[in-house]
């Protein structure tokens, strides 16, 4: 019961919150997030990795009753990917509030309050085995996020919070309705009503292909917001922009994952065949969405919309690993997803950082702050390498491997039958010399997609190296009537030195490890993925072989040029 | 079609030969002798008889060479061409891209919240709590209830 403890800890602290003074907020808040992130890491070490798929420190097996007549079940458990993901966000936890600590100064019982409500609601999302858990959850985060930008956020911040709220509530309410469709279906047919994702997967695989492309609609509609996959990414600037720092590092490195989660857990083995079917349509989708934003960046004076944007662009990447349906495809989108948590998540509390020191966010008013700030420079430029995609930093191995599956993803290839899709790291890519044939995999994403998809990577590195060569190295540029005489003088602030405090680098150091550690070794996070995404990918397998020799679903007619 | 088989992507480079010899030996031998040419030439023209450190022969070959030098002095106007072809032309994409961005694709999206909006204004003058103006919907609806029902029955 240690996801349960997981979830109930951060939401028990921000109880005690609202009920103790003003003054021990921020302690309690740290240690409500701190023994989450204790006990996660003791949950990764009790995890047998032997059997990585199957849902384990939950109550998966005996699940808790809440309405018997209704299905409704409480049931936890994770596999390795949904681990991963929540030992992401119990590291971002106490971060969040360690960095709040000077920026935060007004309501501060509010704010730490609902910081760790959207934790506890974070991790119920990647814990949840029961659609209803899930998804109400993934809704319930929207409410202290809102609130978060709201109270706490820059100037547009209630427009920025009603659009983000608006935005991403219509997606999911769709998601919702291909959610209950599919266990409406399941009820039909056993006459029993459950929301158990287990029992409702195997009952959506075996709906027809053009069911399954109406239930892929829905749920990409929801998740798809939530990523975001252009063209539904506008909520996601401003409200990045317009939120305090610790909302744009749990937005940017927890809160945009449940939309890839969502995919990855729901979009994948609900309606494979229509993913087969409809993942060329998706992956063009992300490429645009990977160049267009990446050009937007360029042209952008806010730093903070810049990494805003950036974030559309790279998560790009991620959907792009995800519809190549291979296993080394979907592995590097996983890790895709804990690598830009900590990365873009790294560089949004630097924003915050500078933000907190210049009162300004525009390029235009602040440059050149290496000879001002050098150990802020130094952590600004090693995570916008990780973000560029460095060799040797955490952000290349996933984008690579993102770009490796679409690359294979190609039946045009021919033999897919040199290996076995699903046989893992060990087969095929890796394997043995010379096996670029050998490793294609069905698909009809291909080099080409994978060619334009990865211009993305050199628009990133314009534009990350064009702010680091304007923010960082350059003359000395700030802003009017800024001087250390005035520095943090106004209204009652914390006095801050020009360059970082301890706390500060205290929080920087083990993003910066971790991205380190998942750059140059990131073979045990990998392997510990096989088993969960060999399972996605056998599904994936299954339903291909289904839909080319079984018979022809309504669906495979339409297209059928499309997946050969 | 990228490749029907391996071989076609991976041809075996070891087999064939270059005139009668090793094709790699061959290339050894020639860029080695290219390599010291260019070494020697540059020898002759920048070093060698050199009288002061501002005159060398290749100077007297400034006249005969045309533009040449004048490129090669300008970098063979490398960057200008990456500035003209890719930089700004991507720069200019770039704040087009973000136009549309704000005005066109968020555009649609507000028009998607605002159309919910418009629709309130436009109904509620109709909720305004006059009685009168209730029943005189009721009555209009019977009446439409019952043409439907009367065109319906016959």
């Amino acid at each position: 019961m240690i996801l349960l403890a997981l979830i109930l800890i951060p939401v028990v602290a921000a109880l005690v919150v609202a009920a103790a003074p003003a003054g021990k907020a921020k302690t309690i808040a740290l240690v409500g997030t701190l023994v989450p992130l204790v006990l996660a890491v003791y949950a990764a070490m009790a995890f047998d990795y032997a059997f990585g798929a199957t849902f384990q420190l939950g109550n998966s097996g005996d699940p808790i009753e809440w309405l018997p007549q209704l299905g409704l079940s409480l049931s936890l458990g994770a596999d390795t990917v949904s681990l991963l993901l929540i030992l992401l966000t119990c590291l971002l936890g106490p971060i969040c509030v360690l960095a709040s600590t000077t920026a935060i100064t007004q309501r501060v019982k509010t704010y730490y309050a609902w910081l760790l409500v959207l934790q506890g609601a974070m991790t119920g999302v990647f814990a949840a085995r029961d659609l209803i858990v899930f998804y109400t959850c993934f809704e319930f985060t929207l409410v202290p996020m809102f609130v978060l930008i709201s109270l706490y956020g820059s100037t547009n911040r209630k427009k920025a919070a009603i659009k983000f709220f608006l935005f991403t509530f219509t997606g999911s309410i769709v998601a919702l309705a291909g959610l209950v469709y599919v266990a409406w279906v399941n009820a039909q047919e056993s006459g029993k009503w459950t929301f158990d994702i287990g029992t409702l997967q195997e009952a959506a695989q075996g709906l027809p292909g053009w069911v399954q492309a109406w239930v892929l609609l829905a749920l990409m509609l929801g998740f798809a917001v939530k990523v975001p996959l252009f063209p539904f990414h506008t909520w996601l600037p401003l409200a990045h922009t317009e939120a305090p720092t610790a909302g744009s590092v749990i937005l940017a490195g927890v809160l945009l994952k449940l939309g890839t989660y969502g995919i990855f857990r729901f979009v994948l083995p609900f309606a494979p065949i229509a993913v087969i079917e409809y993942a060329p349509f998706i992956a063009v989708l992300s490429i645009i969405g990977i160049l267009y934003a990446g050009l937007i960046c360029w042209v952008q004076t806010d730093v903070k919309k810049l990494v805003a944007y950036s974030s559309v662009s790279h998560l790009g990447f991620c959907i792009l690993g995800l519809v190549a349906l291979n296993n080394i495809g979907i592995t590097g989108s996983v890790m895709y997803m804990i690598n830009h948590g900590l990365s873009t998540g790294a560089l949004f509390l630097l924003i915050g950082m500078m933000y907190e020191r210049y009162h300004t966010r525009s390029m235009k008013e602040v440059g050149g702050l290496a000879s001002k700030m050098p150990v802020w420079s130094t952590f600004m430029v090693f995570f916008v390498m990780a973000s560029v995609g460095l060799p040797g930093l955490n952000g290349f191995v996933s984008e690579v491997m993102c770009l490796l599956g679409t690359f294979q993803s190609s039946s045009a290839w021919g033999s897919a039958t040199g290996s076995d899709p699903a046989g893992g790291l060990d087969s095929g890519l890796w394997g043995s010399a010379g096996v670029v044939m050998e490793g294609a995999t069905p698909g009809a994403l291909g080099p080409w997609f994978a060619a334009i998809a990865a211009v993305g990577m050199i628009i990133a590195a314009i534009y990350l190296l064009y702010m680091v060569g304007r923010v960082v190295f350059g003359p000395l540029v700030e802003p009017r009537g800024h001087g250390h005489a005035d520095h943090g003088g106004g209204g009652g602030e914390p006095h801050l030195p020009a360059d970082l405090t301890p706390r500060e680098i205290g929080i920087l150091v083990p993003l910066a490890a971790l991205c380190l550690w998942l750059g140059v070794y990131p073979s045990p996070v990998l392997q510990a993925l096989q088993p969960p995404i060999s399972a996605t990918v056998k599904v994936l397998d299954e339903a291909m072989a289904r839909v080319e020799h079984g018979p022809v679903s309504p669906v495979r007619s339409a297209g059928a040029e499309g997946v050969r | 079609m990228i490749g029907q088989s391996s071989a076609a992507l991976h041809p075996a480079h070891h087999e064939g030969k270059f005139l009668g010899q090793d094709p790699h030996a061959v290339m050894y031998y020639v860029s080695a002798v290219v390599g010291l040419l260019g070494i020697g030439t540059a020898l002759y023209l920048h070093y060698l008889g050199r009288t002061t450190s501002q005159t060398a022969r290749a100077d007297s070959l400034l006249a005969s060479l045309g533009p040449v030098p004048r490129w090669a002095q300008n970098k063979w106007y490398v960057d200008e061409f990456y500035e003209f072809l890719i930089r700004r032309p991507l720069l200019v994409t770039g704040h087009l891209l973000h136009l549309i961005d704000q005005f066109l694709v968020d555009g649609l999206v507000n028009l998607a919240g605002y159309l919910p909006r418009a629709m309130g204004k436009a109904i509620r003058p109709s909720q305004s709590g006059e009685l009168h103006g209730y029943a005189v919907g009721m009555v209009g609806g019977i009446a439409v209830l019952l043409i439907i029902v009367l065109l319906a029955t016959n």
